[in-house]
């Protein structure tokens, strides 16, 4: 199918963007790659679509302070080549790098991904498991003015969270010393059927662990608890599996085509395990 | 402000009152300066496509999934249909007309080319436009580095081993360094001193490296209306009430046709196939009630594909939801009937029954049974299908161009469902983007021809991907129950097996697919001797898509059975299965061997193709590989399967008929034209047609012309499917080259005044005693110019340069005997396919990591024409086995309408291919070639679930389902762990 009648527009700078949202009827859309899905088979109807893909203001690798700060309209492709990403935030890197495939990651972009447990046809978001296992946050710009939302209550909304005339200007990633994402998929370049991010430190000698799960359920969902018991017993410990199984007593595990719940269920420990393992590696962390 | 090419950007907008739906773009295609008023909807696909005419760039999906329009915008791939043309205000596009040119080939597109990079060429185009990308980026890519950047584009048809190699191959030689494919183990042909038997390129590449090529939608004429067809939601529904009265009115709309209409003016589906089934009553569009969610109920013309898709929302219908039936329990069952005017959901119901099954089992040392359930999935090919139909008022006449792999029965199916005279309809095929199977009917093909003849005016359709998920044709989804009786050295003794095919809605009509669980039936005892058979066959329709062929059509069903029991048999038994294969092989010099069932294998040697495939696996030392492997927590398999592969069926009853026909012309110039009614779908044969002239006549190749696919051009011939070719289309020519041969001679002595026995053929021409020569072209011209034929034609021979000939096959026997054996097919291809697997029991992901296949399909025309079937046959195989499987749930949805949940592979879920082969003449051809092609799918799957089994033997899992998703291997090893 192809998009129903609409009126396009662009928004140079963010000052244009403030405008046309607070019309009232816009839906910006950066690299729509997503978005463009549900915009053709028309279970999305918009009547004015503004492209920020061109906020050039908002497209920027930068480390701030103890935090990667990424401008929310930067590519997945330049996310995941960026050198310093890589050196930094190795779970980002690899996040970025496995969306979809080289053409869709020259369009989409990080802003874009973390919205897109939002779309009808799709709850695909790498970025956002990335975003709530570092505990990061999102640079949200209303107006002239500018806050700060805590990442996993905004991932964790059933709808999106953003009033009408909000739009998302970075995301914060702290950093730590080893960060590593794991995602399974029935193809390289596929929907993720489970993914977990996990961030690891030494703090004082003792074990920190950032962690969270994507695809699980329809919301990247953080880990705490586990993260504590592994701080606690080592990711070697037959309790890691026990936690992931209380944590996660009351999630619904998502059903889709390429695997059922259950298996959702079962897999959990494993990627949790192997996401740690790696992070510890990357962050020569025994 | 904005900047002068910004035009929709807030400022150049924003004092405009009434909303604006167009906007104005500037941007440069391929160096070219274009401005353009466009609506803000229109997807760059379109643009490019239509107003740009750049119809290289070509669309296979809906939703950025499959690659085919990639292009670069401002030097980075992209895909314009997931994009505005909007968006590409400003911008620097590049489409594959940029790289090179039909004359001139790009470095890329010369290495495509070289390295057999394509066959279709669908996909070709993006896959060109990623890879020369990738290379830009990285002048040294590795083999991952390039399977890693085309996980963006799906191809169907290559396995992607080739296009691999052409990119890597291009890279090599950009930095001065030359690339060596690695070569598959084992034996390939010898090289050949003739044309035949060379593996030489294909002529037809350099169009369809270049956007040159010309497939259905690329050539539209002008006032061309759009069709856009409203489906069932509902599996099973009454339909009440169907008003388009709000869709005619609106703007650009110019018909909607309902199945009410099409009833009161045209016929219903003629049957198809019918070998004493039972036919159902069918329309086009649903006119009662609609048997499956995605059938037809209205189809909009209207003036571009928008307005048609809008028009859509506007018809109102209203349905009185039924009970679907989605299994073949409930078929069975039948308190609920597809059809109220059947007595049973059963469409075929076949039994075959020779020798003393009973008493074989009585005193068998081993009884072996194996059930399973085998999922439902089908070709995509990535051009959906396409029709144009352009009727002539004027005339009265009706020309369809369409994606088919069968132009002439089309043209009958359309003249005896539109009630038409069948000379006033011309079907003409063009560049077809694969087929596999699923073009051979004229299902929804039928509604732009209905507008057309509504409206006057020409008319395409051009099928979305849903659309081919929701109604294009399904395969396999059967059960299968097997029983062998074996003697205590592991001889089989008989044979029993029952099949059922979950047909969906329809297995005779709309689609001929009921046949397949038929085939199965004759060819269940593979490629072994069995002294005793007994089989049923039957099938079963419910409220699913209707079922078709796909590469296999049964074969897959019988060698998917008899391969899986061999495996799970000689674990019974205590045998190695490659030990009671070699016990049960028919032997070298047996052939023709003759099966209880019927058919005449012609030729082969099982035992060589097993031993050259444990060759290549390097067999010995597995077991030593898989127990270290193993000390490490890593579960390896190595599994085989023969592989058998009829082909050239020739079918009572049925479009799949049994003659074909070539004519052979030389031209006055003295260059050649052959037509066929066989179809080139890409997978070259319009090449190898051309060696096999070449070196009958004493040509080159490129002195032949090879047309196919116009009803007004050829002969009347039967097109592209069991694998006929390598039977009929290549027997057919060769025996019109060797008639034209002899008539040549015949002029030539003539004209030179020698016996026609003086004569020796040369290149291009005749030598004969005392220095006398004539070239073609002065025969050519001396038949038909100057002098005239009166002084240069012999008495007896009739005063034209070309010859006919009408191929069939001297083994098919229609006439049943008592016990109801028939002979169907001419060829008996084989092959040996292994595979080894590395499974991951934690996440029950499966790896292929090696694949292998030892083939023989008689004398080989073109090697890498046949390398090409066998390797892009395997990863549908893959494909097949691992990930495709269509999902109905229990109302009968459809869960996978898109190329994201219809998961066919990526260049990255295929391992290196090694093919090796043996020729094996078949005695029953003009040149002892067989038909090939479809082995892939048929040995594929096979091969690798043994070798998944052999990884898992350590925890006790037999398989009994498939697909072997993750969720799925995840709870058989569960069960596994749990029974062993």
């Amino acid at each position: 199918m192809r998009p129903a009648e609409l009126r396009y527009t662009r928004a140079l700078t963010t000052e244009d963007l403030g405008q046309l949202l607070a019309r009232g009827d816009a839906t910006p859309m950066a690299g729509g790659q997503g978005l463009m899905r549900d915009l053709r088979n028309r279970s999305m109807v918009v009547s004015t679509l503004v492209d920020i893909s061109r906020l050039t203001e908002l497209a920027y690798v930068k480390e701030d302070g103890d935090a990667l700060e990424i401008g929310a309209v930067t590519t997945l492709a330049a996310v995941a080549a960026d050198g310093h990403v890589a050196a930094r935030c190795a779970a980002l890197a690899t996040a970025a790098a496995r969306v979809a495939d080289v053409q869709i990651r020259n369009r989409g972009t990080v802003g874009g991904n973390v919205c897109g447990s939002w779309l009808p046809s799709t709850w695909s978001n790498d970025v956002g498991v990335v975003l709530a296992a570092c505990d990061g946050s999102l640079l949200v710009q209303n107006g002239a003015e500018v806050r700060t939302l805590n990442a996993r209550e905004f991932l964790a909304a059933r709808s999106n969270p953003l009033a009408a005339r909000d739009f998302i200007r970075a995301l914060r990633f702290p950093l730590a010393a080893g960060s590593a994402y794991v995602r399974l998929s029935r193809r390289w370049a596929d929907a993720s059927i489970g993914s977990a991010a996990a961030f690891v430190d030494r703090v004082d000698g003792r074990l920190r662990v950032g962690l969270a799960v994507g695809r699980i359920s329809e919301r990247p969902l953080a880990l705490d608890s586990v993260a504590r018991t592994i701080e606690a017993d080592g990711i070697d410990s037959p309790t890691v599996g026990e936690a992931c199984a209380a944590a996660t007593s009351s999630v619904e595990f998502a059903d889709s085509v390429q695997a059922d719940a259950e298996y959702r269920r079962s897999v959990l420990p494993v990627i949790v395990t192997r996401s740690v393992r790696e992070a510890m590696t990357a962050g020569g962390i025994q | 402000m904005s900047t002068t090419t910004d035009h929709a950007s807030l400022a150049s907008s924003d004092d405009e009152a009434a909303p604006r739906n167009t906007v104005i773009v500037e941007l440069t295609v391929n160096g070219e300066r274009r401005r353009a008023e466009v609506p803000g909807r229109q997807l760059f696909s379109d643009f490019i496509r239509t107003d740009c005419g750049l119809t290289g760039t070509h669309t296979g999906c809906d939703d950025g999934r499959c690659g085919a329009c990639t292009l670069h915008v401002d030097g980075q791939p992209m895909k314009p249909c997931m994009m505005f043309t909007a968006q590409a205000d400003g911008c620097q596009v590049a489409t594959v007309e940029s790289l090179g040119t039909p004359e001139q080939l790009s470095p890329l597109q010369a290495a495509f080319k070289k390295h057999h990079g394509l066959q279709c060429g669908y996909c070709t185009p993006g896959m060109l436009m990623s890879a020369q990308a990738l290379l830009e980026r990285n002048p040294s890519p590795t083999e991952d580095d390039v399977r890693k950047a085309i996980t963006g584009n799906i191809c169907r048809c290559t396995g992607y081993q080739n296009i691999v190699d052409s990119i890597l191959a291009a890279a090599a030689d950009a930095r001065g360094e030359t690339y060596t494919p690695p070569s598959g183990a084992g034996a390939h042909p010898a090289e050949s001193d003739g044309w035949v038997g060379k593996g030489i390129e294909r002529p037809t590449d350099n169009r369809l490296l270049t956007g040159y090529g010309h497939y259905t939608a690329d050539d539209l004429p002008v006032g061309t209306l759009y069709t856009a067809v409203l489906r069932s939601p509902h599996a099973h529904a009454r339909i009440v009430r169907v008003d388009t009265s709000k869709a005619l009115a609106m703007d650009g709309v110019d018909y909607v046709l309902t199945g009410q209409d099409a009833k009161d003016t045209w016929n219903p589906f003629p049957p198809t196939i019918n070998l004493g089934y039972v036919l159902n009553e069918s329309w086009p569009l649903a006119v009662d009630k609609a048997v499956y969610q995605g059938e037809p109920i209205a189809a909009v013309a209207a003036r571009d594909p928008y307005l048609a898709e809008d028009a859509l929302a506007a018809i109102e219908v209203e349905y009185e939801i039924l009970t679907p039936i989605t299994t073949i329990e409930q078929s069975l069952e039948g308190s609920v009937k597809v059809y109220d005017d059947w007595d049973s959901n059963i469409g075929m119901d076949v039994a075959f029954e020779d020798g003393d099954v009973d008493g074989a089992f009585a005193r068998a040392a081993h009884v072996v049974r194996h059930s399973f359930h085998h999922h439902r999935y089908t070709a995509a090919p990535m051009e959906a299908r396409v029709t144009l139909a352009s009727y002539d008022r004027g005339s009265g006449d009706l020309r369809i161009d369409m994606s088919t792999q069968s132009a002439h029965q089309c043209r009958t199916l359309f003249s005896q469902i539109l009630g038409m005279p069948e000379a006033r309809i011309q079907v003409v095929v063009k560049d077809v983007g694969g087929g596999f199977g699923i073009k051979l009917q004229i299902y929804d093909d039928v509604l732009p021809v209905m507008l057309s003849l509504k409206t006057g005016k020409p008319v395409i359709w051009v099928e979305t991907r849903e659309e081919n998920f929701l109604s294009g044709i399904h395969a396999r989804d059967y059960d299968a129950d097997l029983e062998c009786a074996f003697d205590e050295d592991g001889r089989i003794l008989a044979l029993t097996g029952d099949w059922i095919g979950d047909a969906g809605c329809d297995g005779t009509n709309r689609a001929h697919g009921i046949g397949q669980i038929h085939v199965a039936l004759f060819y269940g005892s593979g490629n072994y001797k069995v002294p005793a058979y007994r089989a049923r066959g039957r099938g079963v329709v419910t409220n699913k898509a209707p079922y078709g062929p796909y590469r296999g059509y049964g074969k897959d069903v019988a060698n998917q059975s008899i391969e899986r029991l061999m495996d799970v048999a000689a674990k019974q038994i205590g045998l190695e299965p490659n030990e009671l294969r070699r016990r049960n092989f028919i032997q070298p010099g047996e052939f023709p061997y003759e099966i209880l069932t019927g058919p005449i294998y012609d030729s082969g040697n099982y035992p060589e193709l097993l031993r050259m495939a444990e060759e290549a696996m390097g067999h010995v030392n597995f077991k030593a590989r898989q127990e270290a492997a193993l000390a490490e927590g890593i579960y390896l398999g190595l599994g085989y399967a023969m592989m058998l592969e009829p082909a050239g069926g020739s079918v009572p009853n049925s479009v799949f008929n049994a003659n074909e026909t070539a004519t052979l012309r030389m031209m006055p110039e003295g260059d050649f034209l052959l037509l066929t009614g066989m179809q080139d779908i890409g997978q070259g044969i319009t090449t190898a047609y051309a060696q096999i002239i070449a070196d009958e006549m004493n040509v080159d190749p490129s002195d032949v012309k090879v047309i196919c696919g116009d009803t007004d051009k050829v002969p009347y011939g039967l097109g592209a499917w069991s694998s006929r070719g390598g039977a009929f289309g290549m027997s057919s020519s060769a025996e019109a080259a060797r008639a034209l041969m002899e008539k040549l001679r015949k002029i030539a002595a003539h004209m030179l005044e020698l016996d026609p026995f003086d004569l020796e053929p040369r290149h291009g021409g005749f030598d004969g005693p005392d220095g006398k020569s004539i070239d073609y072209r002065q025969i050519g011209n001396g038949v038909h110019l100057w002098p005239g034929p009166i002084a240069t034609v012999p008495k007896g021979v009739m005063a034209n340069l070309e010859e006919t000939y009408t191929w069939q096959s001297k083994m098919v026997r229609w006439i049943p005997t008592d016990k109801g054996s028939l002979s169907i097919y001419t060829n008996h291809s084989s092959g040996c396919f292994a595979a080894e697997v590395e499974v991951d029991v934690e996440t029950g992901q499966t790896t292929v990591t090696r694949i292998y296949a030892a083939h023989d399909c008689g004398k080989v025309v073109n090697p890498t024409i046949v390398d090409g079937q066998v390797h892009g046959g395997i990863a549908q195989g893959i494909g097949a086995i691992l990930n495709e499987e269509l999902r109905y749930d229990e109302q009968g949805n459809l869960l996978n309408t898109s190329l994201w949940t219809y998961m066919v592979p990526q260049a990255t879920d295929v391992p290196r291919i090694g093919v090796g082969h043996l020729e094996s003449p078949s005695p029953f051809t003009t040149l002892g070639t067989k038909g090939m092609g479809e082995g892939g799918p048929v040995g594929t799957p096979a091969a690798v679930m043994n070798a998944v089994e052999n990884a898992l033997a350590p925890l006790g899992v037999e398989l009994t389902e498939t697909p072997l998703s993750p969720d799925r291997m995840l709870k058989m090893i569960a069960a596994g762990r749990a029974t062993s």
